[in-house]
């Protein structure tokens, strides 16, 4: 941005600061702002107090919890097996290494109400996966009598929230990670450092930034994600309700400041936690200039 | 240390890297792997150090087969061609990776680490950047960081990938000097690859000329230079005419002229002369010559190039001297003159 101010007086190859400012503002005023100012100027009717009210209610305040906890950890089981399948993609050379490339995007193109279907099916105890983990199933009989139920419990949205994620960690890896110059590796090899050093200490400094990106762009999808969810949750209050089907309870019973108010919470919730991950983000950077 | 490489081979898919290479490096020498693109030259260095494997033949350091060890066990210094340093480090912290990594019973006190960094930082000429990144550095400076890098684990073997490849002249020229009295302060044993002669002959006290995947001629600057062993060598160590010639009898016959060819046996050969191994001269009767015309004529500084077709000849030849010397008189552009070689290398043509 400074340099871009700079540019003003030092006219550059490419002109047209003045325009091109202009209308990214206005642009991003349009197609973000406003819908955004009037979600916040809705819920503003109930006053702070009111908010406050709302985002304490025990009933809200379990669907946040499940929303930004489920989220998060989606985004974590994504950015180690997102980072291990873009490995896979990028260092090896198999046959249907494109098919498999092809397959990572999947999940952004399908419907996310077939998503949540198809996962409620598969993951049911009747299921094929879900009867492993049961009871009676092979795995189930690891954690005790009863299995272990997936859908419609929490771990069942993480499920959700990790196929719908997937994407985000390995396209914004794969890249740099095919960059990543081999001879750095084998420079730290030279000097004596361990594989495992050698991955900690070199390869891992090298695409931290792009996954932390891959990391907030899941986390970011999984925050707001609802259709594949509902299905898997069962949508138990207190116990696998989200927060975006509680806003969509709300508006059903007309309640539109009650579910703009929880859409302001959750929105500040998610500017913080994107904040926060640019903020590192710009410190590791600082560090590497 | 001593290296010593024993019938070593290499091929990736349908291509020959090394055919059956040996090669004995003494303790403290300071030897040029020199050689065209594609000639092994890299791939041999790559397997000595480990980075690479041979598919057959053995590598020994200091009478140790070592050809089982991976890099991170031979404890040699590697300098890669762009350096490959770490980006996200500074300076200090990339020369003391290789130390910061040791298992901690073999790491030295962190304030001992330092020391060293710092020590390596004076040697190298690089006071006060210990704390810059690689991106701030000129490349002469990341050159050095590499090569401190590399010297921090205390190394007997130095090897070094086209060292100065990325750095422009002058900076290579100050550092061919300082990198040959650093060798020899610390009494290291070095290889390195390069595919500029002028850089091998300047610093190696042996040169081994590579050409698809075997060495043709190992020997001092000096002596593949005067006494090439090959045409290859000839034709890539210097400048030089390449005259057809046939041979029948132990005599030749180059352009016209007839001369003796000892040891050569019958058939087509090539004959190399040196631009400064000609006298040029006015044609005359008395004395035969190649005769030609000449076709250019690039005064540069003290050293007078001239081009002269030669009828029947493929390529112009080329002609250097002195000013002042040799040649009488500057020749003009479409003269008459004849050349007189001074000194004819003959090989049978293949």
């Amino acid at each position: 941005m400074l340099m871009a101010i700079g540019g003003r007086r030092h006219p550059r190859v490419i002109p047209g600061f003045g325009v091109t400012i202009g209308f990214t503002l206005a642009y991003l005023g349009l197609i973000v702002l406003v819908p955004l100012g009037a979600l916040v100027a809705k819920a503003a009717e109930l006053g702070p107090g009111g908010i406050w009210a709302v985002a304490t209610d025990a009933r809200v305040f379990a669907a946040l919890r499940l929303s930004f906890g489920a989220s998060l950890a989606a985004a974590a089981i994504n950015a180690v097996f997102g980072l291990l399948l873009a490995w896979v993609l990028v260092r090896y050379r198999f046959p249907g290494r494109r098919l498999v490339d092809a397959l990572i995007d999947l999940p952004f193109a399908l419907p996310t109400a077939v998503a949540g279907i198809t996962l409620a099916t598969l993951y049911a105890g009747n299921g094929w996966v879900g009867g492993l983990f049961a009871g009676d199933g092979w795995l189930g009989a690891l954690f005790g009598p009863d299995g272990l139920k997936i859908a419609y419990t929490p771990l069942g949205v993480v499920v959700a929230l990790v196929f719908v994620g997937l994407p985000f960690v390995v396209r914004t890896v794969q890249p740099v990670l095919a960059d990543f110059d081999a001879e750095s590796e084998e420079a730290a090899a030279s000097l004596g450092a361990s594989r495992f050093a050698t991955f900690r200490r070199v390869v891992l400094p090298a695409i931290l930034p792009a996954l932390t990106t891959g990391f907030a762009m899941a986390l970011a999808r999984a925050v707001g994600e609802y259709g594949s969810v509902i299905f898997i949750a069962g949508n138990i209050p207190m116990v696998s309700e989200i927060a975006p089907l509680l806003i969509v309870t709300r508006l059903e019973e007309y309640n539109y400041a009650g579910a703009s108010a929880v859409a302001t919470v959750m929105l500040a919730v998610a500017f913080v936690l994107l904040f926060a991950i640019n903020l590192l983000q710009r410190l590791d950077r600082a560090q590497a200039s | 240390m001593s290296i010593e490489i024993d019938s070593v081979r290499k091929r990736f898919g349908d291509f020959e890297a090394l055919r059956a290479v040996n090669l004995s490096v003494e303790r403290g020498e300071f030897l040029a792997l020199l050689g065209p693109s594609g000639s092994g030259k890299t791939s041999l260095l790559r397997i000595i150090a480990g980075l690479d494997f041979a598919d057959a033949g053995r590598i020994c350091i200091d009478g140790a087969d070592v050809s089982a060890l991976s890099v991170r066990e031979r404890n040699i210094g590697f300098v890669f061609q762009h350096y490959a340093l770490f980006r996200h480090m500074t300076v200090a912290r990339n020369i003391a990776f290789g130390l910061d990594v040791r298992p901690r019973a073999r790491r030295p006190e962190r304030a001992a680490i330092a020391a060293r960094v710092e020590h390596l930082l004076g040697l190298m000429q690089l006071d006060g950047l210990g704390t810059r990144y690689p991106a701030q550095l000129s490349g002469g400076q990341r050159q050095r960081v590499a090569l401190a890098r590399a010297l921090a684990i205390e190394p007997h073997v130095l090897l070094l990938d086209e060292p100065f490849g990325a750095l422009d002249t002058k900076v290579r020229k100050e550092l061919r000097r300082w990198l040959r009295r650093l060798h020899d302060d610390m009494g290291l044993t070095t290889i390195f690859v390069t595919h500029d002669q002028e850089e091998a002959m300047e610093m190696a006290d042996r040169v081994v000329v590579m050409n698809k995947g075997a060495i043709e001629q190992v020997g001092t600057a000096q002596d593949v230079y005067d006494h090439p062993s090959t045409p290859f060598v000839h034709d890539f160590l210097g400048n030089a005419n390449r005259l057809p010639a046939r041979v029948a009898g132990g005599r030749a016959t180059v352009a016209g002229l007839d001369l003796p060819a000892p040891g050569v046996p019958d058939g087509p050969a090539v004959a190399f002369v040196r631009p400064h191994e000609f006298d040029l001269a006015a044609p005359s009767l008395s004395a035969r010559g190649i005769e030609g015309t000449v076709a250019h004529v690039f005064a540069n500084g003290p050293i007078l190039r001239v081009e002269v077709d030669v009828p029947g000849l493929p390529l112009a030849l080329e002609v250097e001297a002195m000013r002042g010397t040799t040649m009488v008189a500057v020749p003009e552009r479409g003269a008459r003159v004849a050349l007189h070689p001074r000194n004819i290398r003959l090989f049978a043509d293949r």
